[in-house]
Formats: C-alpha cells, sequence, structure tokens
C-alpha cells in the first residue's frame, strides 16, 4: 500500500497478528524511514519524495511514537525495571528466548542453503516450482501456518496417526507443547528470509567459478564448501542476523506450538499485561527486549554487512 | 582420483620440474545439440601430444561448446572424446586431470594469489611442503613472485590473466584448454601475453587447446589451426596452410585478407586450374577439379603484382581492375581495386618497389601461379 516502503517494512502490513512483541519493525523500520528522509533530494514533496514523506509520517505516528510512549512509562520508574528483572518467569524466558532463537536461525541456515542453491542454479521450471513454494508460503499468515502445524503435530495428527498406523510406533508421540514444534514452526516461518538473502548472493556468483573449482579436481561437494558457502556467507549472515531478530519478537507460534515451562519473552510481557496488570513493568520488559534487538543489529550491522543486503549502505564491495 | 591425473610423477627436466607432457585428444564425430539447433555437427580430430591447437571461429561456430564439451562441462550428443587415448564418456569433470583458462579468469575472490594457485594442489592432496615449491615455481613462470599476498581485485587484468595460467598448470595437466584466455586484454598486453603463453606451454611440452575469434592470435600461438564454423571443421592445419592454402571460401576469408575470383574451369591441366572470371583469366593450383566445374580461386594481397593496362606482365594470369585508393602502411602501400563486376581486390605493394599508380587508373594484376589456390564450389 505504501508504494516506497521497502521489503522489510511492507511485511509489517501484512502481519498484524505479532504486532507489539514483533519489535523488528520498531527497530529497522524508522532507520529506513530516517535514511530515505536524509536522502539528497531537494524535492523531497514532489514525485517519490513525496510518496517517501507520507512513509515517514505513518512510520513516524505508527511506530515510533507506541515505541517511545512505552518507553518513557518505562524509564519514568525505574523501579519498573528491578520489579520486571525480580520475576523469575522473565528471567528465564530472556534465556529461553536467545536459545531459541539461535537454534531456529541455525535450522533456517541449514535448511535454507540447499534450496538457495537449487533456486539459483536449477533450471528454469524447477526454480518456478521452487519460487511459486517459498512466496505462497512467504505469503501465508503466520497464525494459518503455525494452527497448520498443529493440525500435523497433535497426538491425533497426521503425522502420529500415519506413523501409529503403519507400526513405526506404537503409541503416539508426544509433539504438540515441545521445544520441537517449536523450532518447526518458527524455522518455517522465517526460513524464507534466509533463502532470499542467501539466494541473492548466490545469483552474483559467476558459474565460471564453479567450473573453475571443478576442472581443478573439485567434487561437488568440496565446489559447495569451498567456493559457494565463502562466497555467500555475507548474505547468510546477514539473513541470520535477520532471521533471529525476528524470532526474538515471536510470540504466536511459541504460544501455540510450545511448551508451557519454556516461556517465551513475548508470552512473560503478555502476562504481565494481562494476568498481572502491571503495565508498567511489561513495559520495561518490552524496553529490554527492545534493547536486545538493537543491540543483535547493531552488532550486525557494524561486523556482518547486514545493512548491505537491506539495501541501507551504498554498493556493496564487490 | 587426483593420483591417477593430477599428480603424475614430473618427467625431471632441467627447464621446469612443472613439465609433465602433454596429452593425445582425439574426437571422433562429436555432435551437440540442443534442441532442434546444432551447435557442433560431427567434428573429427587428431591432436598430438604437445600440440599448440586453435579453435578459430566466429562466434556461433561452435569452439566454445566443443572446448568444454573436452572440459566436460557438457556431454556431445553423439560421438566420442579421448583423451590419451581413453574414452572421457561419463568421466566426471574432476577427474579429467585438465588445467584450464577461463575466459574472465574466474579466480577466487576471496582468496589471495597464492590461495588460488595453491587450489588444485590442495585437492590432489598434494603434501603441504611440496606445495610452496611448486607455487613458487609456477608464479615465477608468469613472472608474478611477491604478488603472493595480493587479492585477485588488486591486480590488474594482465596479472590475473597471468595468476590464472600459473593456477592453470601448476598441477602439471598434460593438457591445457584456454577460453579466449586474452579477449579481455588490450592490444599491446596480448601480443606480449600471446608469446609468452606459446613460450611456456613449449617449455612446459603440455597439450593445448585454445579456443579464439581472432584470427591473428591462431596465426602467432598456434601449431595447428581448426577452423570451424556453423559447428563443421573447415579446415584443420598449420597456420601456414590456413593462410597460404585455405582449402575453401570460409577460410580464405576467415584467415587474412584475400583476394577471391570466382568462375569456371576451363584448360584443366595437371595440378594447373585455368579459371574465366569477369575481367580476365586467372591461373592456380588446384586438384581435383573438371573442365567446367564452378570454382574460386583465391590470392593472398601480397602476392599481387600491378602493371599499367596494355604494358607486359610476367605471369600467366591477368585480370583487369581499377585503382580505387591507395593507402601508405608502412612496410607496404595497400592499393584497393575494383575488379571488372564491381567485387572490391587489394593488392599489397612493397615500398620500396617503384610505383605510380593512382585512383581512377586501369590496371592488371597478375601473380605467381603457385601463389593462388583453385577450389571447385560444392554448392555449384
Amino acid at each position: 500500500m505504501f508504494a516506497p516502503l521497502r521489503p522489510v517494512a511492507a511485511h509489517t502490513d501484512r502481519r498484524p497478528n505479532e504486532d507489539e512483541v514483533t519489535t523488528l519493525d520498531s527497530a529497522t523500520v524508522p532507520d529506513q524511514a530516517v535514511r530515505s528522509k536524509a536522502a539528497p533530494r531537494p524535492a523531497w514533496l514532489s514525485g517519490i519524495g513525496a510518496f517517501q514523506s507520507a512513509a515517514v509520517l505513518y512510520m513516524a505516528v505508527a511506530f515510533l511514537l507506541p515505541v517511545l510512549l512505552m518507553t518513557i512509562r518505562a524509564v519514568s520508574d525505574p523501579q519498573n525495571f528491578v520489579d520486571a528483572f525480580s520475576s523469575g518467569i522473565f528471567r528465564r524466558s530472556i534465556w529461553t528466548t536467545v536459545r531459541m532463537s539461535l537454534t531456529v536461525t541455525v535450522v533456517c541456515l541449514v535448511v535454507s542453503y540447499p534450496y538457495a542453491y537449487v533456486l539459483a542454479r536449477a533450471r528454469r521450471t524447477i526454480v518456478i516450482i521452487l519460487a511459486t513454494c517459498l512466496l505462497v508460503s512467504f505469503w501465508t499468515s503466520t497464525l494459518v501456518r503455525t494452527y497448520s502445524w498443529q493440525l500435523l503435530l497433535n497426538n491425533t495428527g497426521l503425522i502420529n496417526t500415519a506413523m501409529v498406523a503403519l507400526g513405526i510406533v506404537d503409541e503416539p508421540i508426544r509433539m504438540m507443547g515441545t521445544d520441537f514444534a517449536v523450532y518447526l514452526g518458527m524455522a518455517h516461518v522465517l526460513a524464507p528470509y534466509t533463502v532470499l538473502t542467501i539466494y541473492a548472493q548466490m545469483r552474483a556468483i559467476p558459474r565460471e567459478l564453479e567450473e573453475a573449482a571443478q576442472i581443478m579436481g573439485s567434487r561437488p561437494a568440496t565446489v559447495f564448501w569451498r567456493v559457494i558457502v565463502p562466497l555467500s556467507r555475507p548474505g547468510a549472515l546477514a539473513g541470520a542476523v535477520l532471521v533471529f531478530v525476528m524470532a526474538l519478537g515471536f510470540y504466536i507460534t511459541p504460544q501455540i506450538l510450545g511448551s508451557a515451562q519454556n516461556v517465551y519473552i513475548g508470552t512473560a510481557i503478555v502476562q504481565q499485561v494481562q494476568a498481572f496488570l502491571s503495565t508498567d513493568v511489561g513495559a520495561a520488559q518490552a524496553v529490554v527486549l527492545l534493547l536486545i534487538v538493537l543491540i543483535t543489529l547493531a552488532v550486525g550491522g557494524k561486523y556482518l554487512g547486514i545493512g548491505r543486503i537491506l539495501g541501507l549502505d551504498k554498493a556493496g564491495q564487490r | 582420483m587426483s593420483t591417477q591425473s593430477l599428480t603424475r610423477p614430473a618427467e625431471d627436466s632441467p627447464a621446469t620440474s612443472l613439465a609433465a607432457g602433454g596429452s593425445s585428444v582425439e574426437l571422433f564425430d562429436v555432435v551437440k545439440r540442443y534442441g532442434e539447433a546444432t551447435a557442433v555437427d560431427g567434428i573429427s580430430l587428431t591432436i598430438e601430444p604437445g600440440w599448440f591447437v586453435t579453435l578459430l571461429g566466429a562466434s556461433g561456430s561452435g569452439k566454445t561448446t566443443l572446448l568444454r564439451m573436452i572440459a566436460g562441462f557438457i556431454d556431445p550428443t553423439e560421438g566420442q572424446i579421448r583423451i590419451d587415448g581413453v574414452s572421457m564418456h561419463g568421466v566426471a569433470v574432476h577427474r579429467r586431470g585438465i588445467g584450464m583458462v577461463f575466459q574472465n579468469y574466474a579466480l577466487f575472490p576471496h582468496l589471495n594469489v597464492y590461495r588460488n594457485v595453491e587450489y588444485p594442489l590442495a585437492r590432489a592432496k598434494v603434501p603441504a611442503k611440496e606445495r610452496r615449491s611448486r607455487i613458487d615455481e609456477a608464479l615465477g613462470s608468469v613472472r608474478l613472485t611477491g604478488f603472493e599476498k595480493r587479492m585477485p581485485s588488486q591486480l590488474s587484468g594482465g596479472q590475473q590473466q597471468r595468476v590464472a595460467l600459473a593456477r592453470a598448470i601448476v598441477a602439471r595437466p598434460r593438457l591445457l584448454l584456454m577460453d579466449e584466455p586474452l579477449g579481455a586484454l588490450d592490444r599491446n598486453l596480448r601480443e606480449s601475453l600471446q608469446i609468452e603463453i606459446r613460450q611456456l606451454s613449449q617449455r612446459l611440452g603440455v597439450t593445448v587447446i585454445n579456443v579464439t575469434h581472432d584470427q591473428e592470435e591462431a596465426l602467432t600461438m598456434s601449431d595447428k589451426i581448426a577452423l570451424l564454423s556453423d559447428g563443421k571443421l573447415v579446415q584443420f592445419g598449420t597456420p601456414e596452410e590456413l593462410y597460404l592454402r585455405p582449402s575453401n571460401e570460409i577460410a580464405a576469408d576467415f584467415i587474412g585478407e584475400s583476394n577471391i575470383f570466382r568462375g569456371q574451369a576451363r584448360a584443366v591441366g595437371t595440378g594447373e586450374v585455368a579459371v574465366e572470371v569477369p575481367g580476365g583469366r586467372v591461373v592456380g593450383l588446384g586438384a581435383g577439379v573438371d573442365d567446367g566445374d564452378a570454382c574460386l580461386a583465391v590470392v593472398r594481397p601480397g602476392d599481387v603484382q600491378l602493371a599499367g593496362a596494355g604494358s607486359q606482365l610476367d605471369g600467366v594470369s591477368s585480370v583487369t581492375a581499377t585503382v580505387t585508393d591507395v593507402i601508405f602502411a608502412g612496410e607496404s602501400r595497400r592499393v584497393l581495386l575494383r575488379g571488372a563486376d564491381g567485387q572490391q581486390l587489394i593488392a599489397r605493394v612493397p615500398v620500396g618497389a617503384p610505383f605510380d599508380l593512382s585512383p581512377g587508373e586501369e590496371v592488371a594484376m597478375t601473380w605467381p601461379t603457385a601463389a593462388c589456390r583453385c577450389v571447385r564450389t560444392s554448392a555449384a
């Protein structure tokens, strides 16, 4: 709906159900908005400029303002932070969230590499099929996809029913309410991001380099490890930062698929606000989450070149 | 895999330990089709060990396709490729033990010069302590000692080309393929590298198959030239043979400047053919031409002698033409002429020779019979 928005920003519009806790948006989008405003374009009221300033305005009202209000509310009384950290559930949820987000990131990378490689190198028909699968999944609501996993993973779900029927197991394996289910569901939602960042980088690798490696005695696996992986690493790392940050802000998927013991940070905050009715402490906890996200992005931006993938800096090094 | 092909023991040559001799390459009726299109149309070729062979042709002639089939990147639709007498059918690229220089060098941008050149040695599991000396030698042979730490992006085009060459020979391949290796370089650099590559390949004794569309490069570097057109082999011979005795119009046209006359054969003698052409009579060497056959006769500009109309010429050939332009070109004058049927002709007269022709003048062209070659045109 807002033409000048770049993909990362655009996705927020499609995903209102992850709302407050998807802190990625509040972290990166203002950044983009500020930059586009800062771009030396004197005719900022005409043409694209007008669209951009509309986007800036929208972002300011829809994202910056709420985040600002929340932050003010949290810091107005330092006791809020003391209370926030006094909650054992919250302290544990930070660790759980970081640990699970890291795992999901690794899963995404492992799954995405071969997918992106095939996407970058296969012949046209296969590329069209793979790209369609990727995009349809990408465009389907997270809520829908999460409930689909529930249908598959239930004790009476498709997988368990099939395994029992085939005699692989005697009774259903509990998959719902486990970390495994959360990894599966989150990686499913997030893998398209790593696939696309890795794919973009792989497309830029000349096929000649693979041929050179081949004729110098590399078997296909060696070509992949020695040529494809190192040359696509910037894309993979940028995708990893992106996915990690988005995973930190997840709420629905761990809530529906996850266990009651390993509470995700988003769940902890919602609990604080809705069950304990302490909005100020919840705000402080949300600020903590926001800080984790900002630090990750800052470190990622500095060392991994995430900006290059998001198109935030000037032309890449190569 | 690698032990078989990549690390053959080097023959102890005083010149260089990188020398490993050359492979023979044989092609038998090799065909490559892409759907309806035929890229390579039944090429047979025998390349002896140590030869420097250039596949020459315009774009679309099938030369690159042929090279890529020898490398193993694509499989022939029909026919067979043998290296050292062994069929390459089903032999994967990485097992063929071939060195290759790519058109855009294909250096690994994430590795420095040393690591780039080390790459084939590492794949062949050459012991670490042996690598150093071989890399030093390979870089030395392309005069790049001291560049080990540079990244490819910090090198000029010519330097990148030499790294690519060092990387292609460091594993002592017996067959070296080059895909337009000098295409991206400027003229001066190209000429010096042509000689360098030629000398290096002779020193190593390696068989080289080089692809180019540049006929000068082909003439300078090659022992043999395989001229390709439309996926077919037009002529296979030494540069001299191709230049002096082109077997048909395509060959005559592609290699160097030439005068091509068309006409009907008359008075066929032993090995000699007289051809009646517009504006006169051409006599040249030609076998297998019968009386009355449609013929074409090829004469190189340097063999043409000119005389003002009416003056006596010593050749038996005589074709009248009109001078259209005289261009001074250093060692010689290039005289452009228009034949009786309006075709463009050319003569090259040494600067030292007496010369008093000017545009507009009518002259007679002639040449020694041995300098002209007559070929039957198949289409007629």
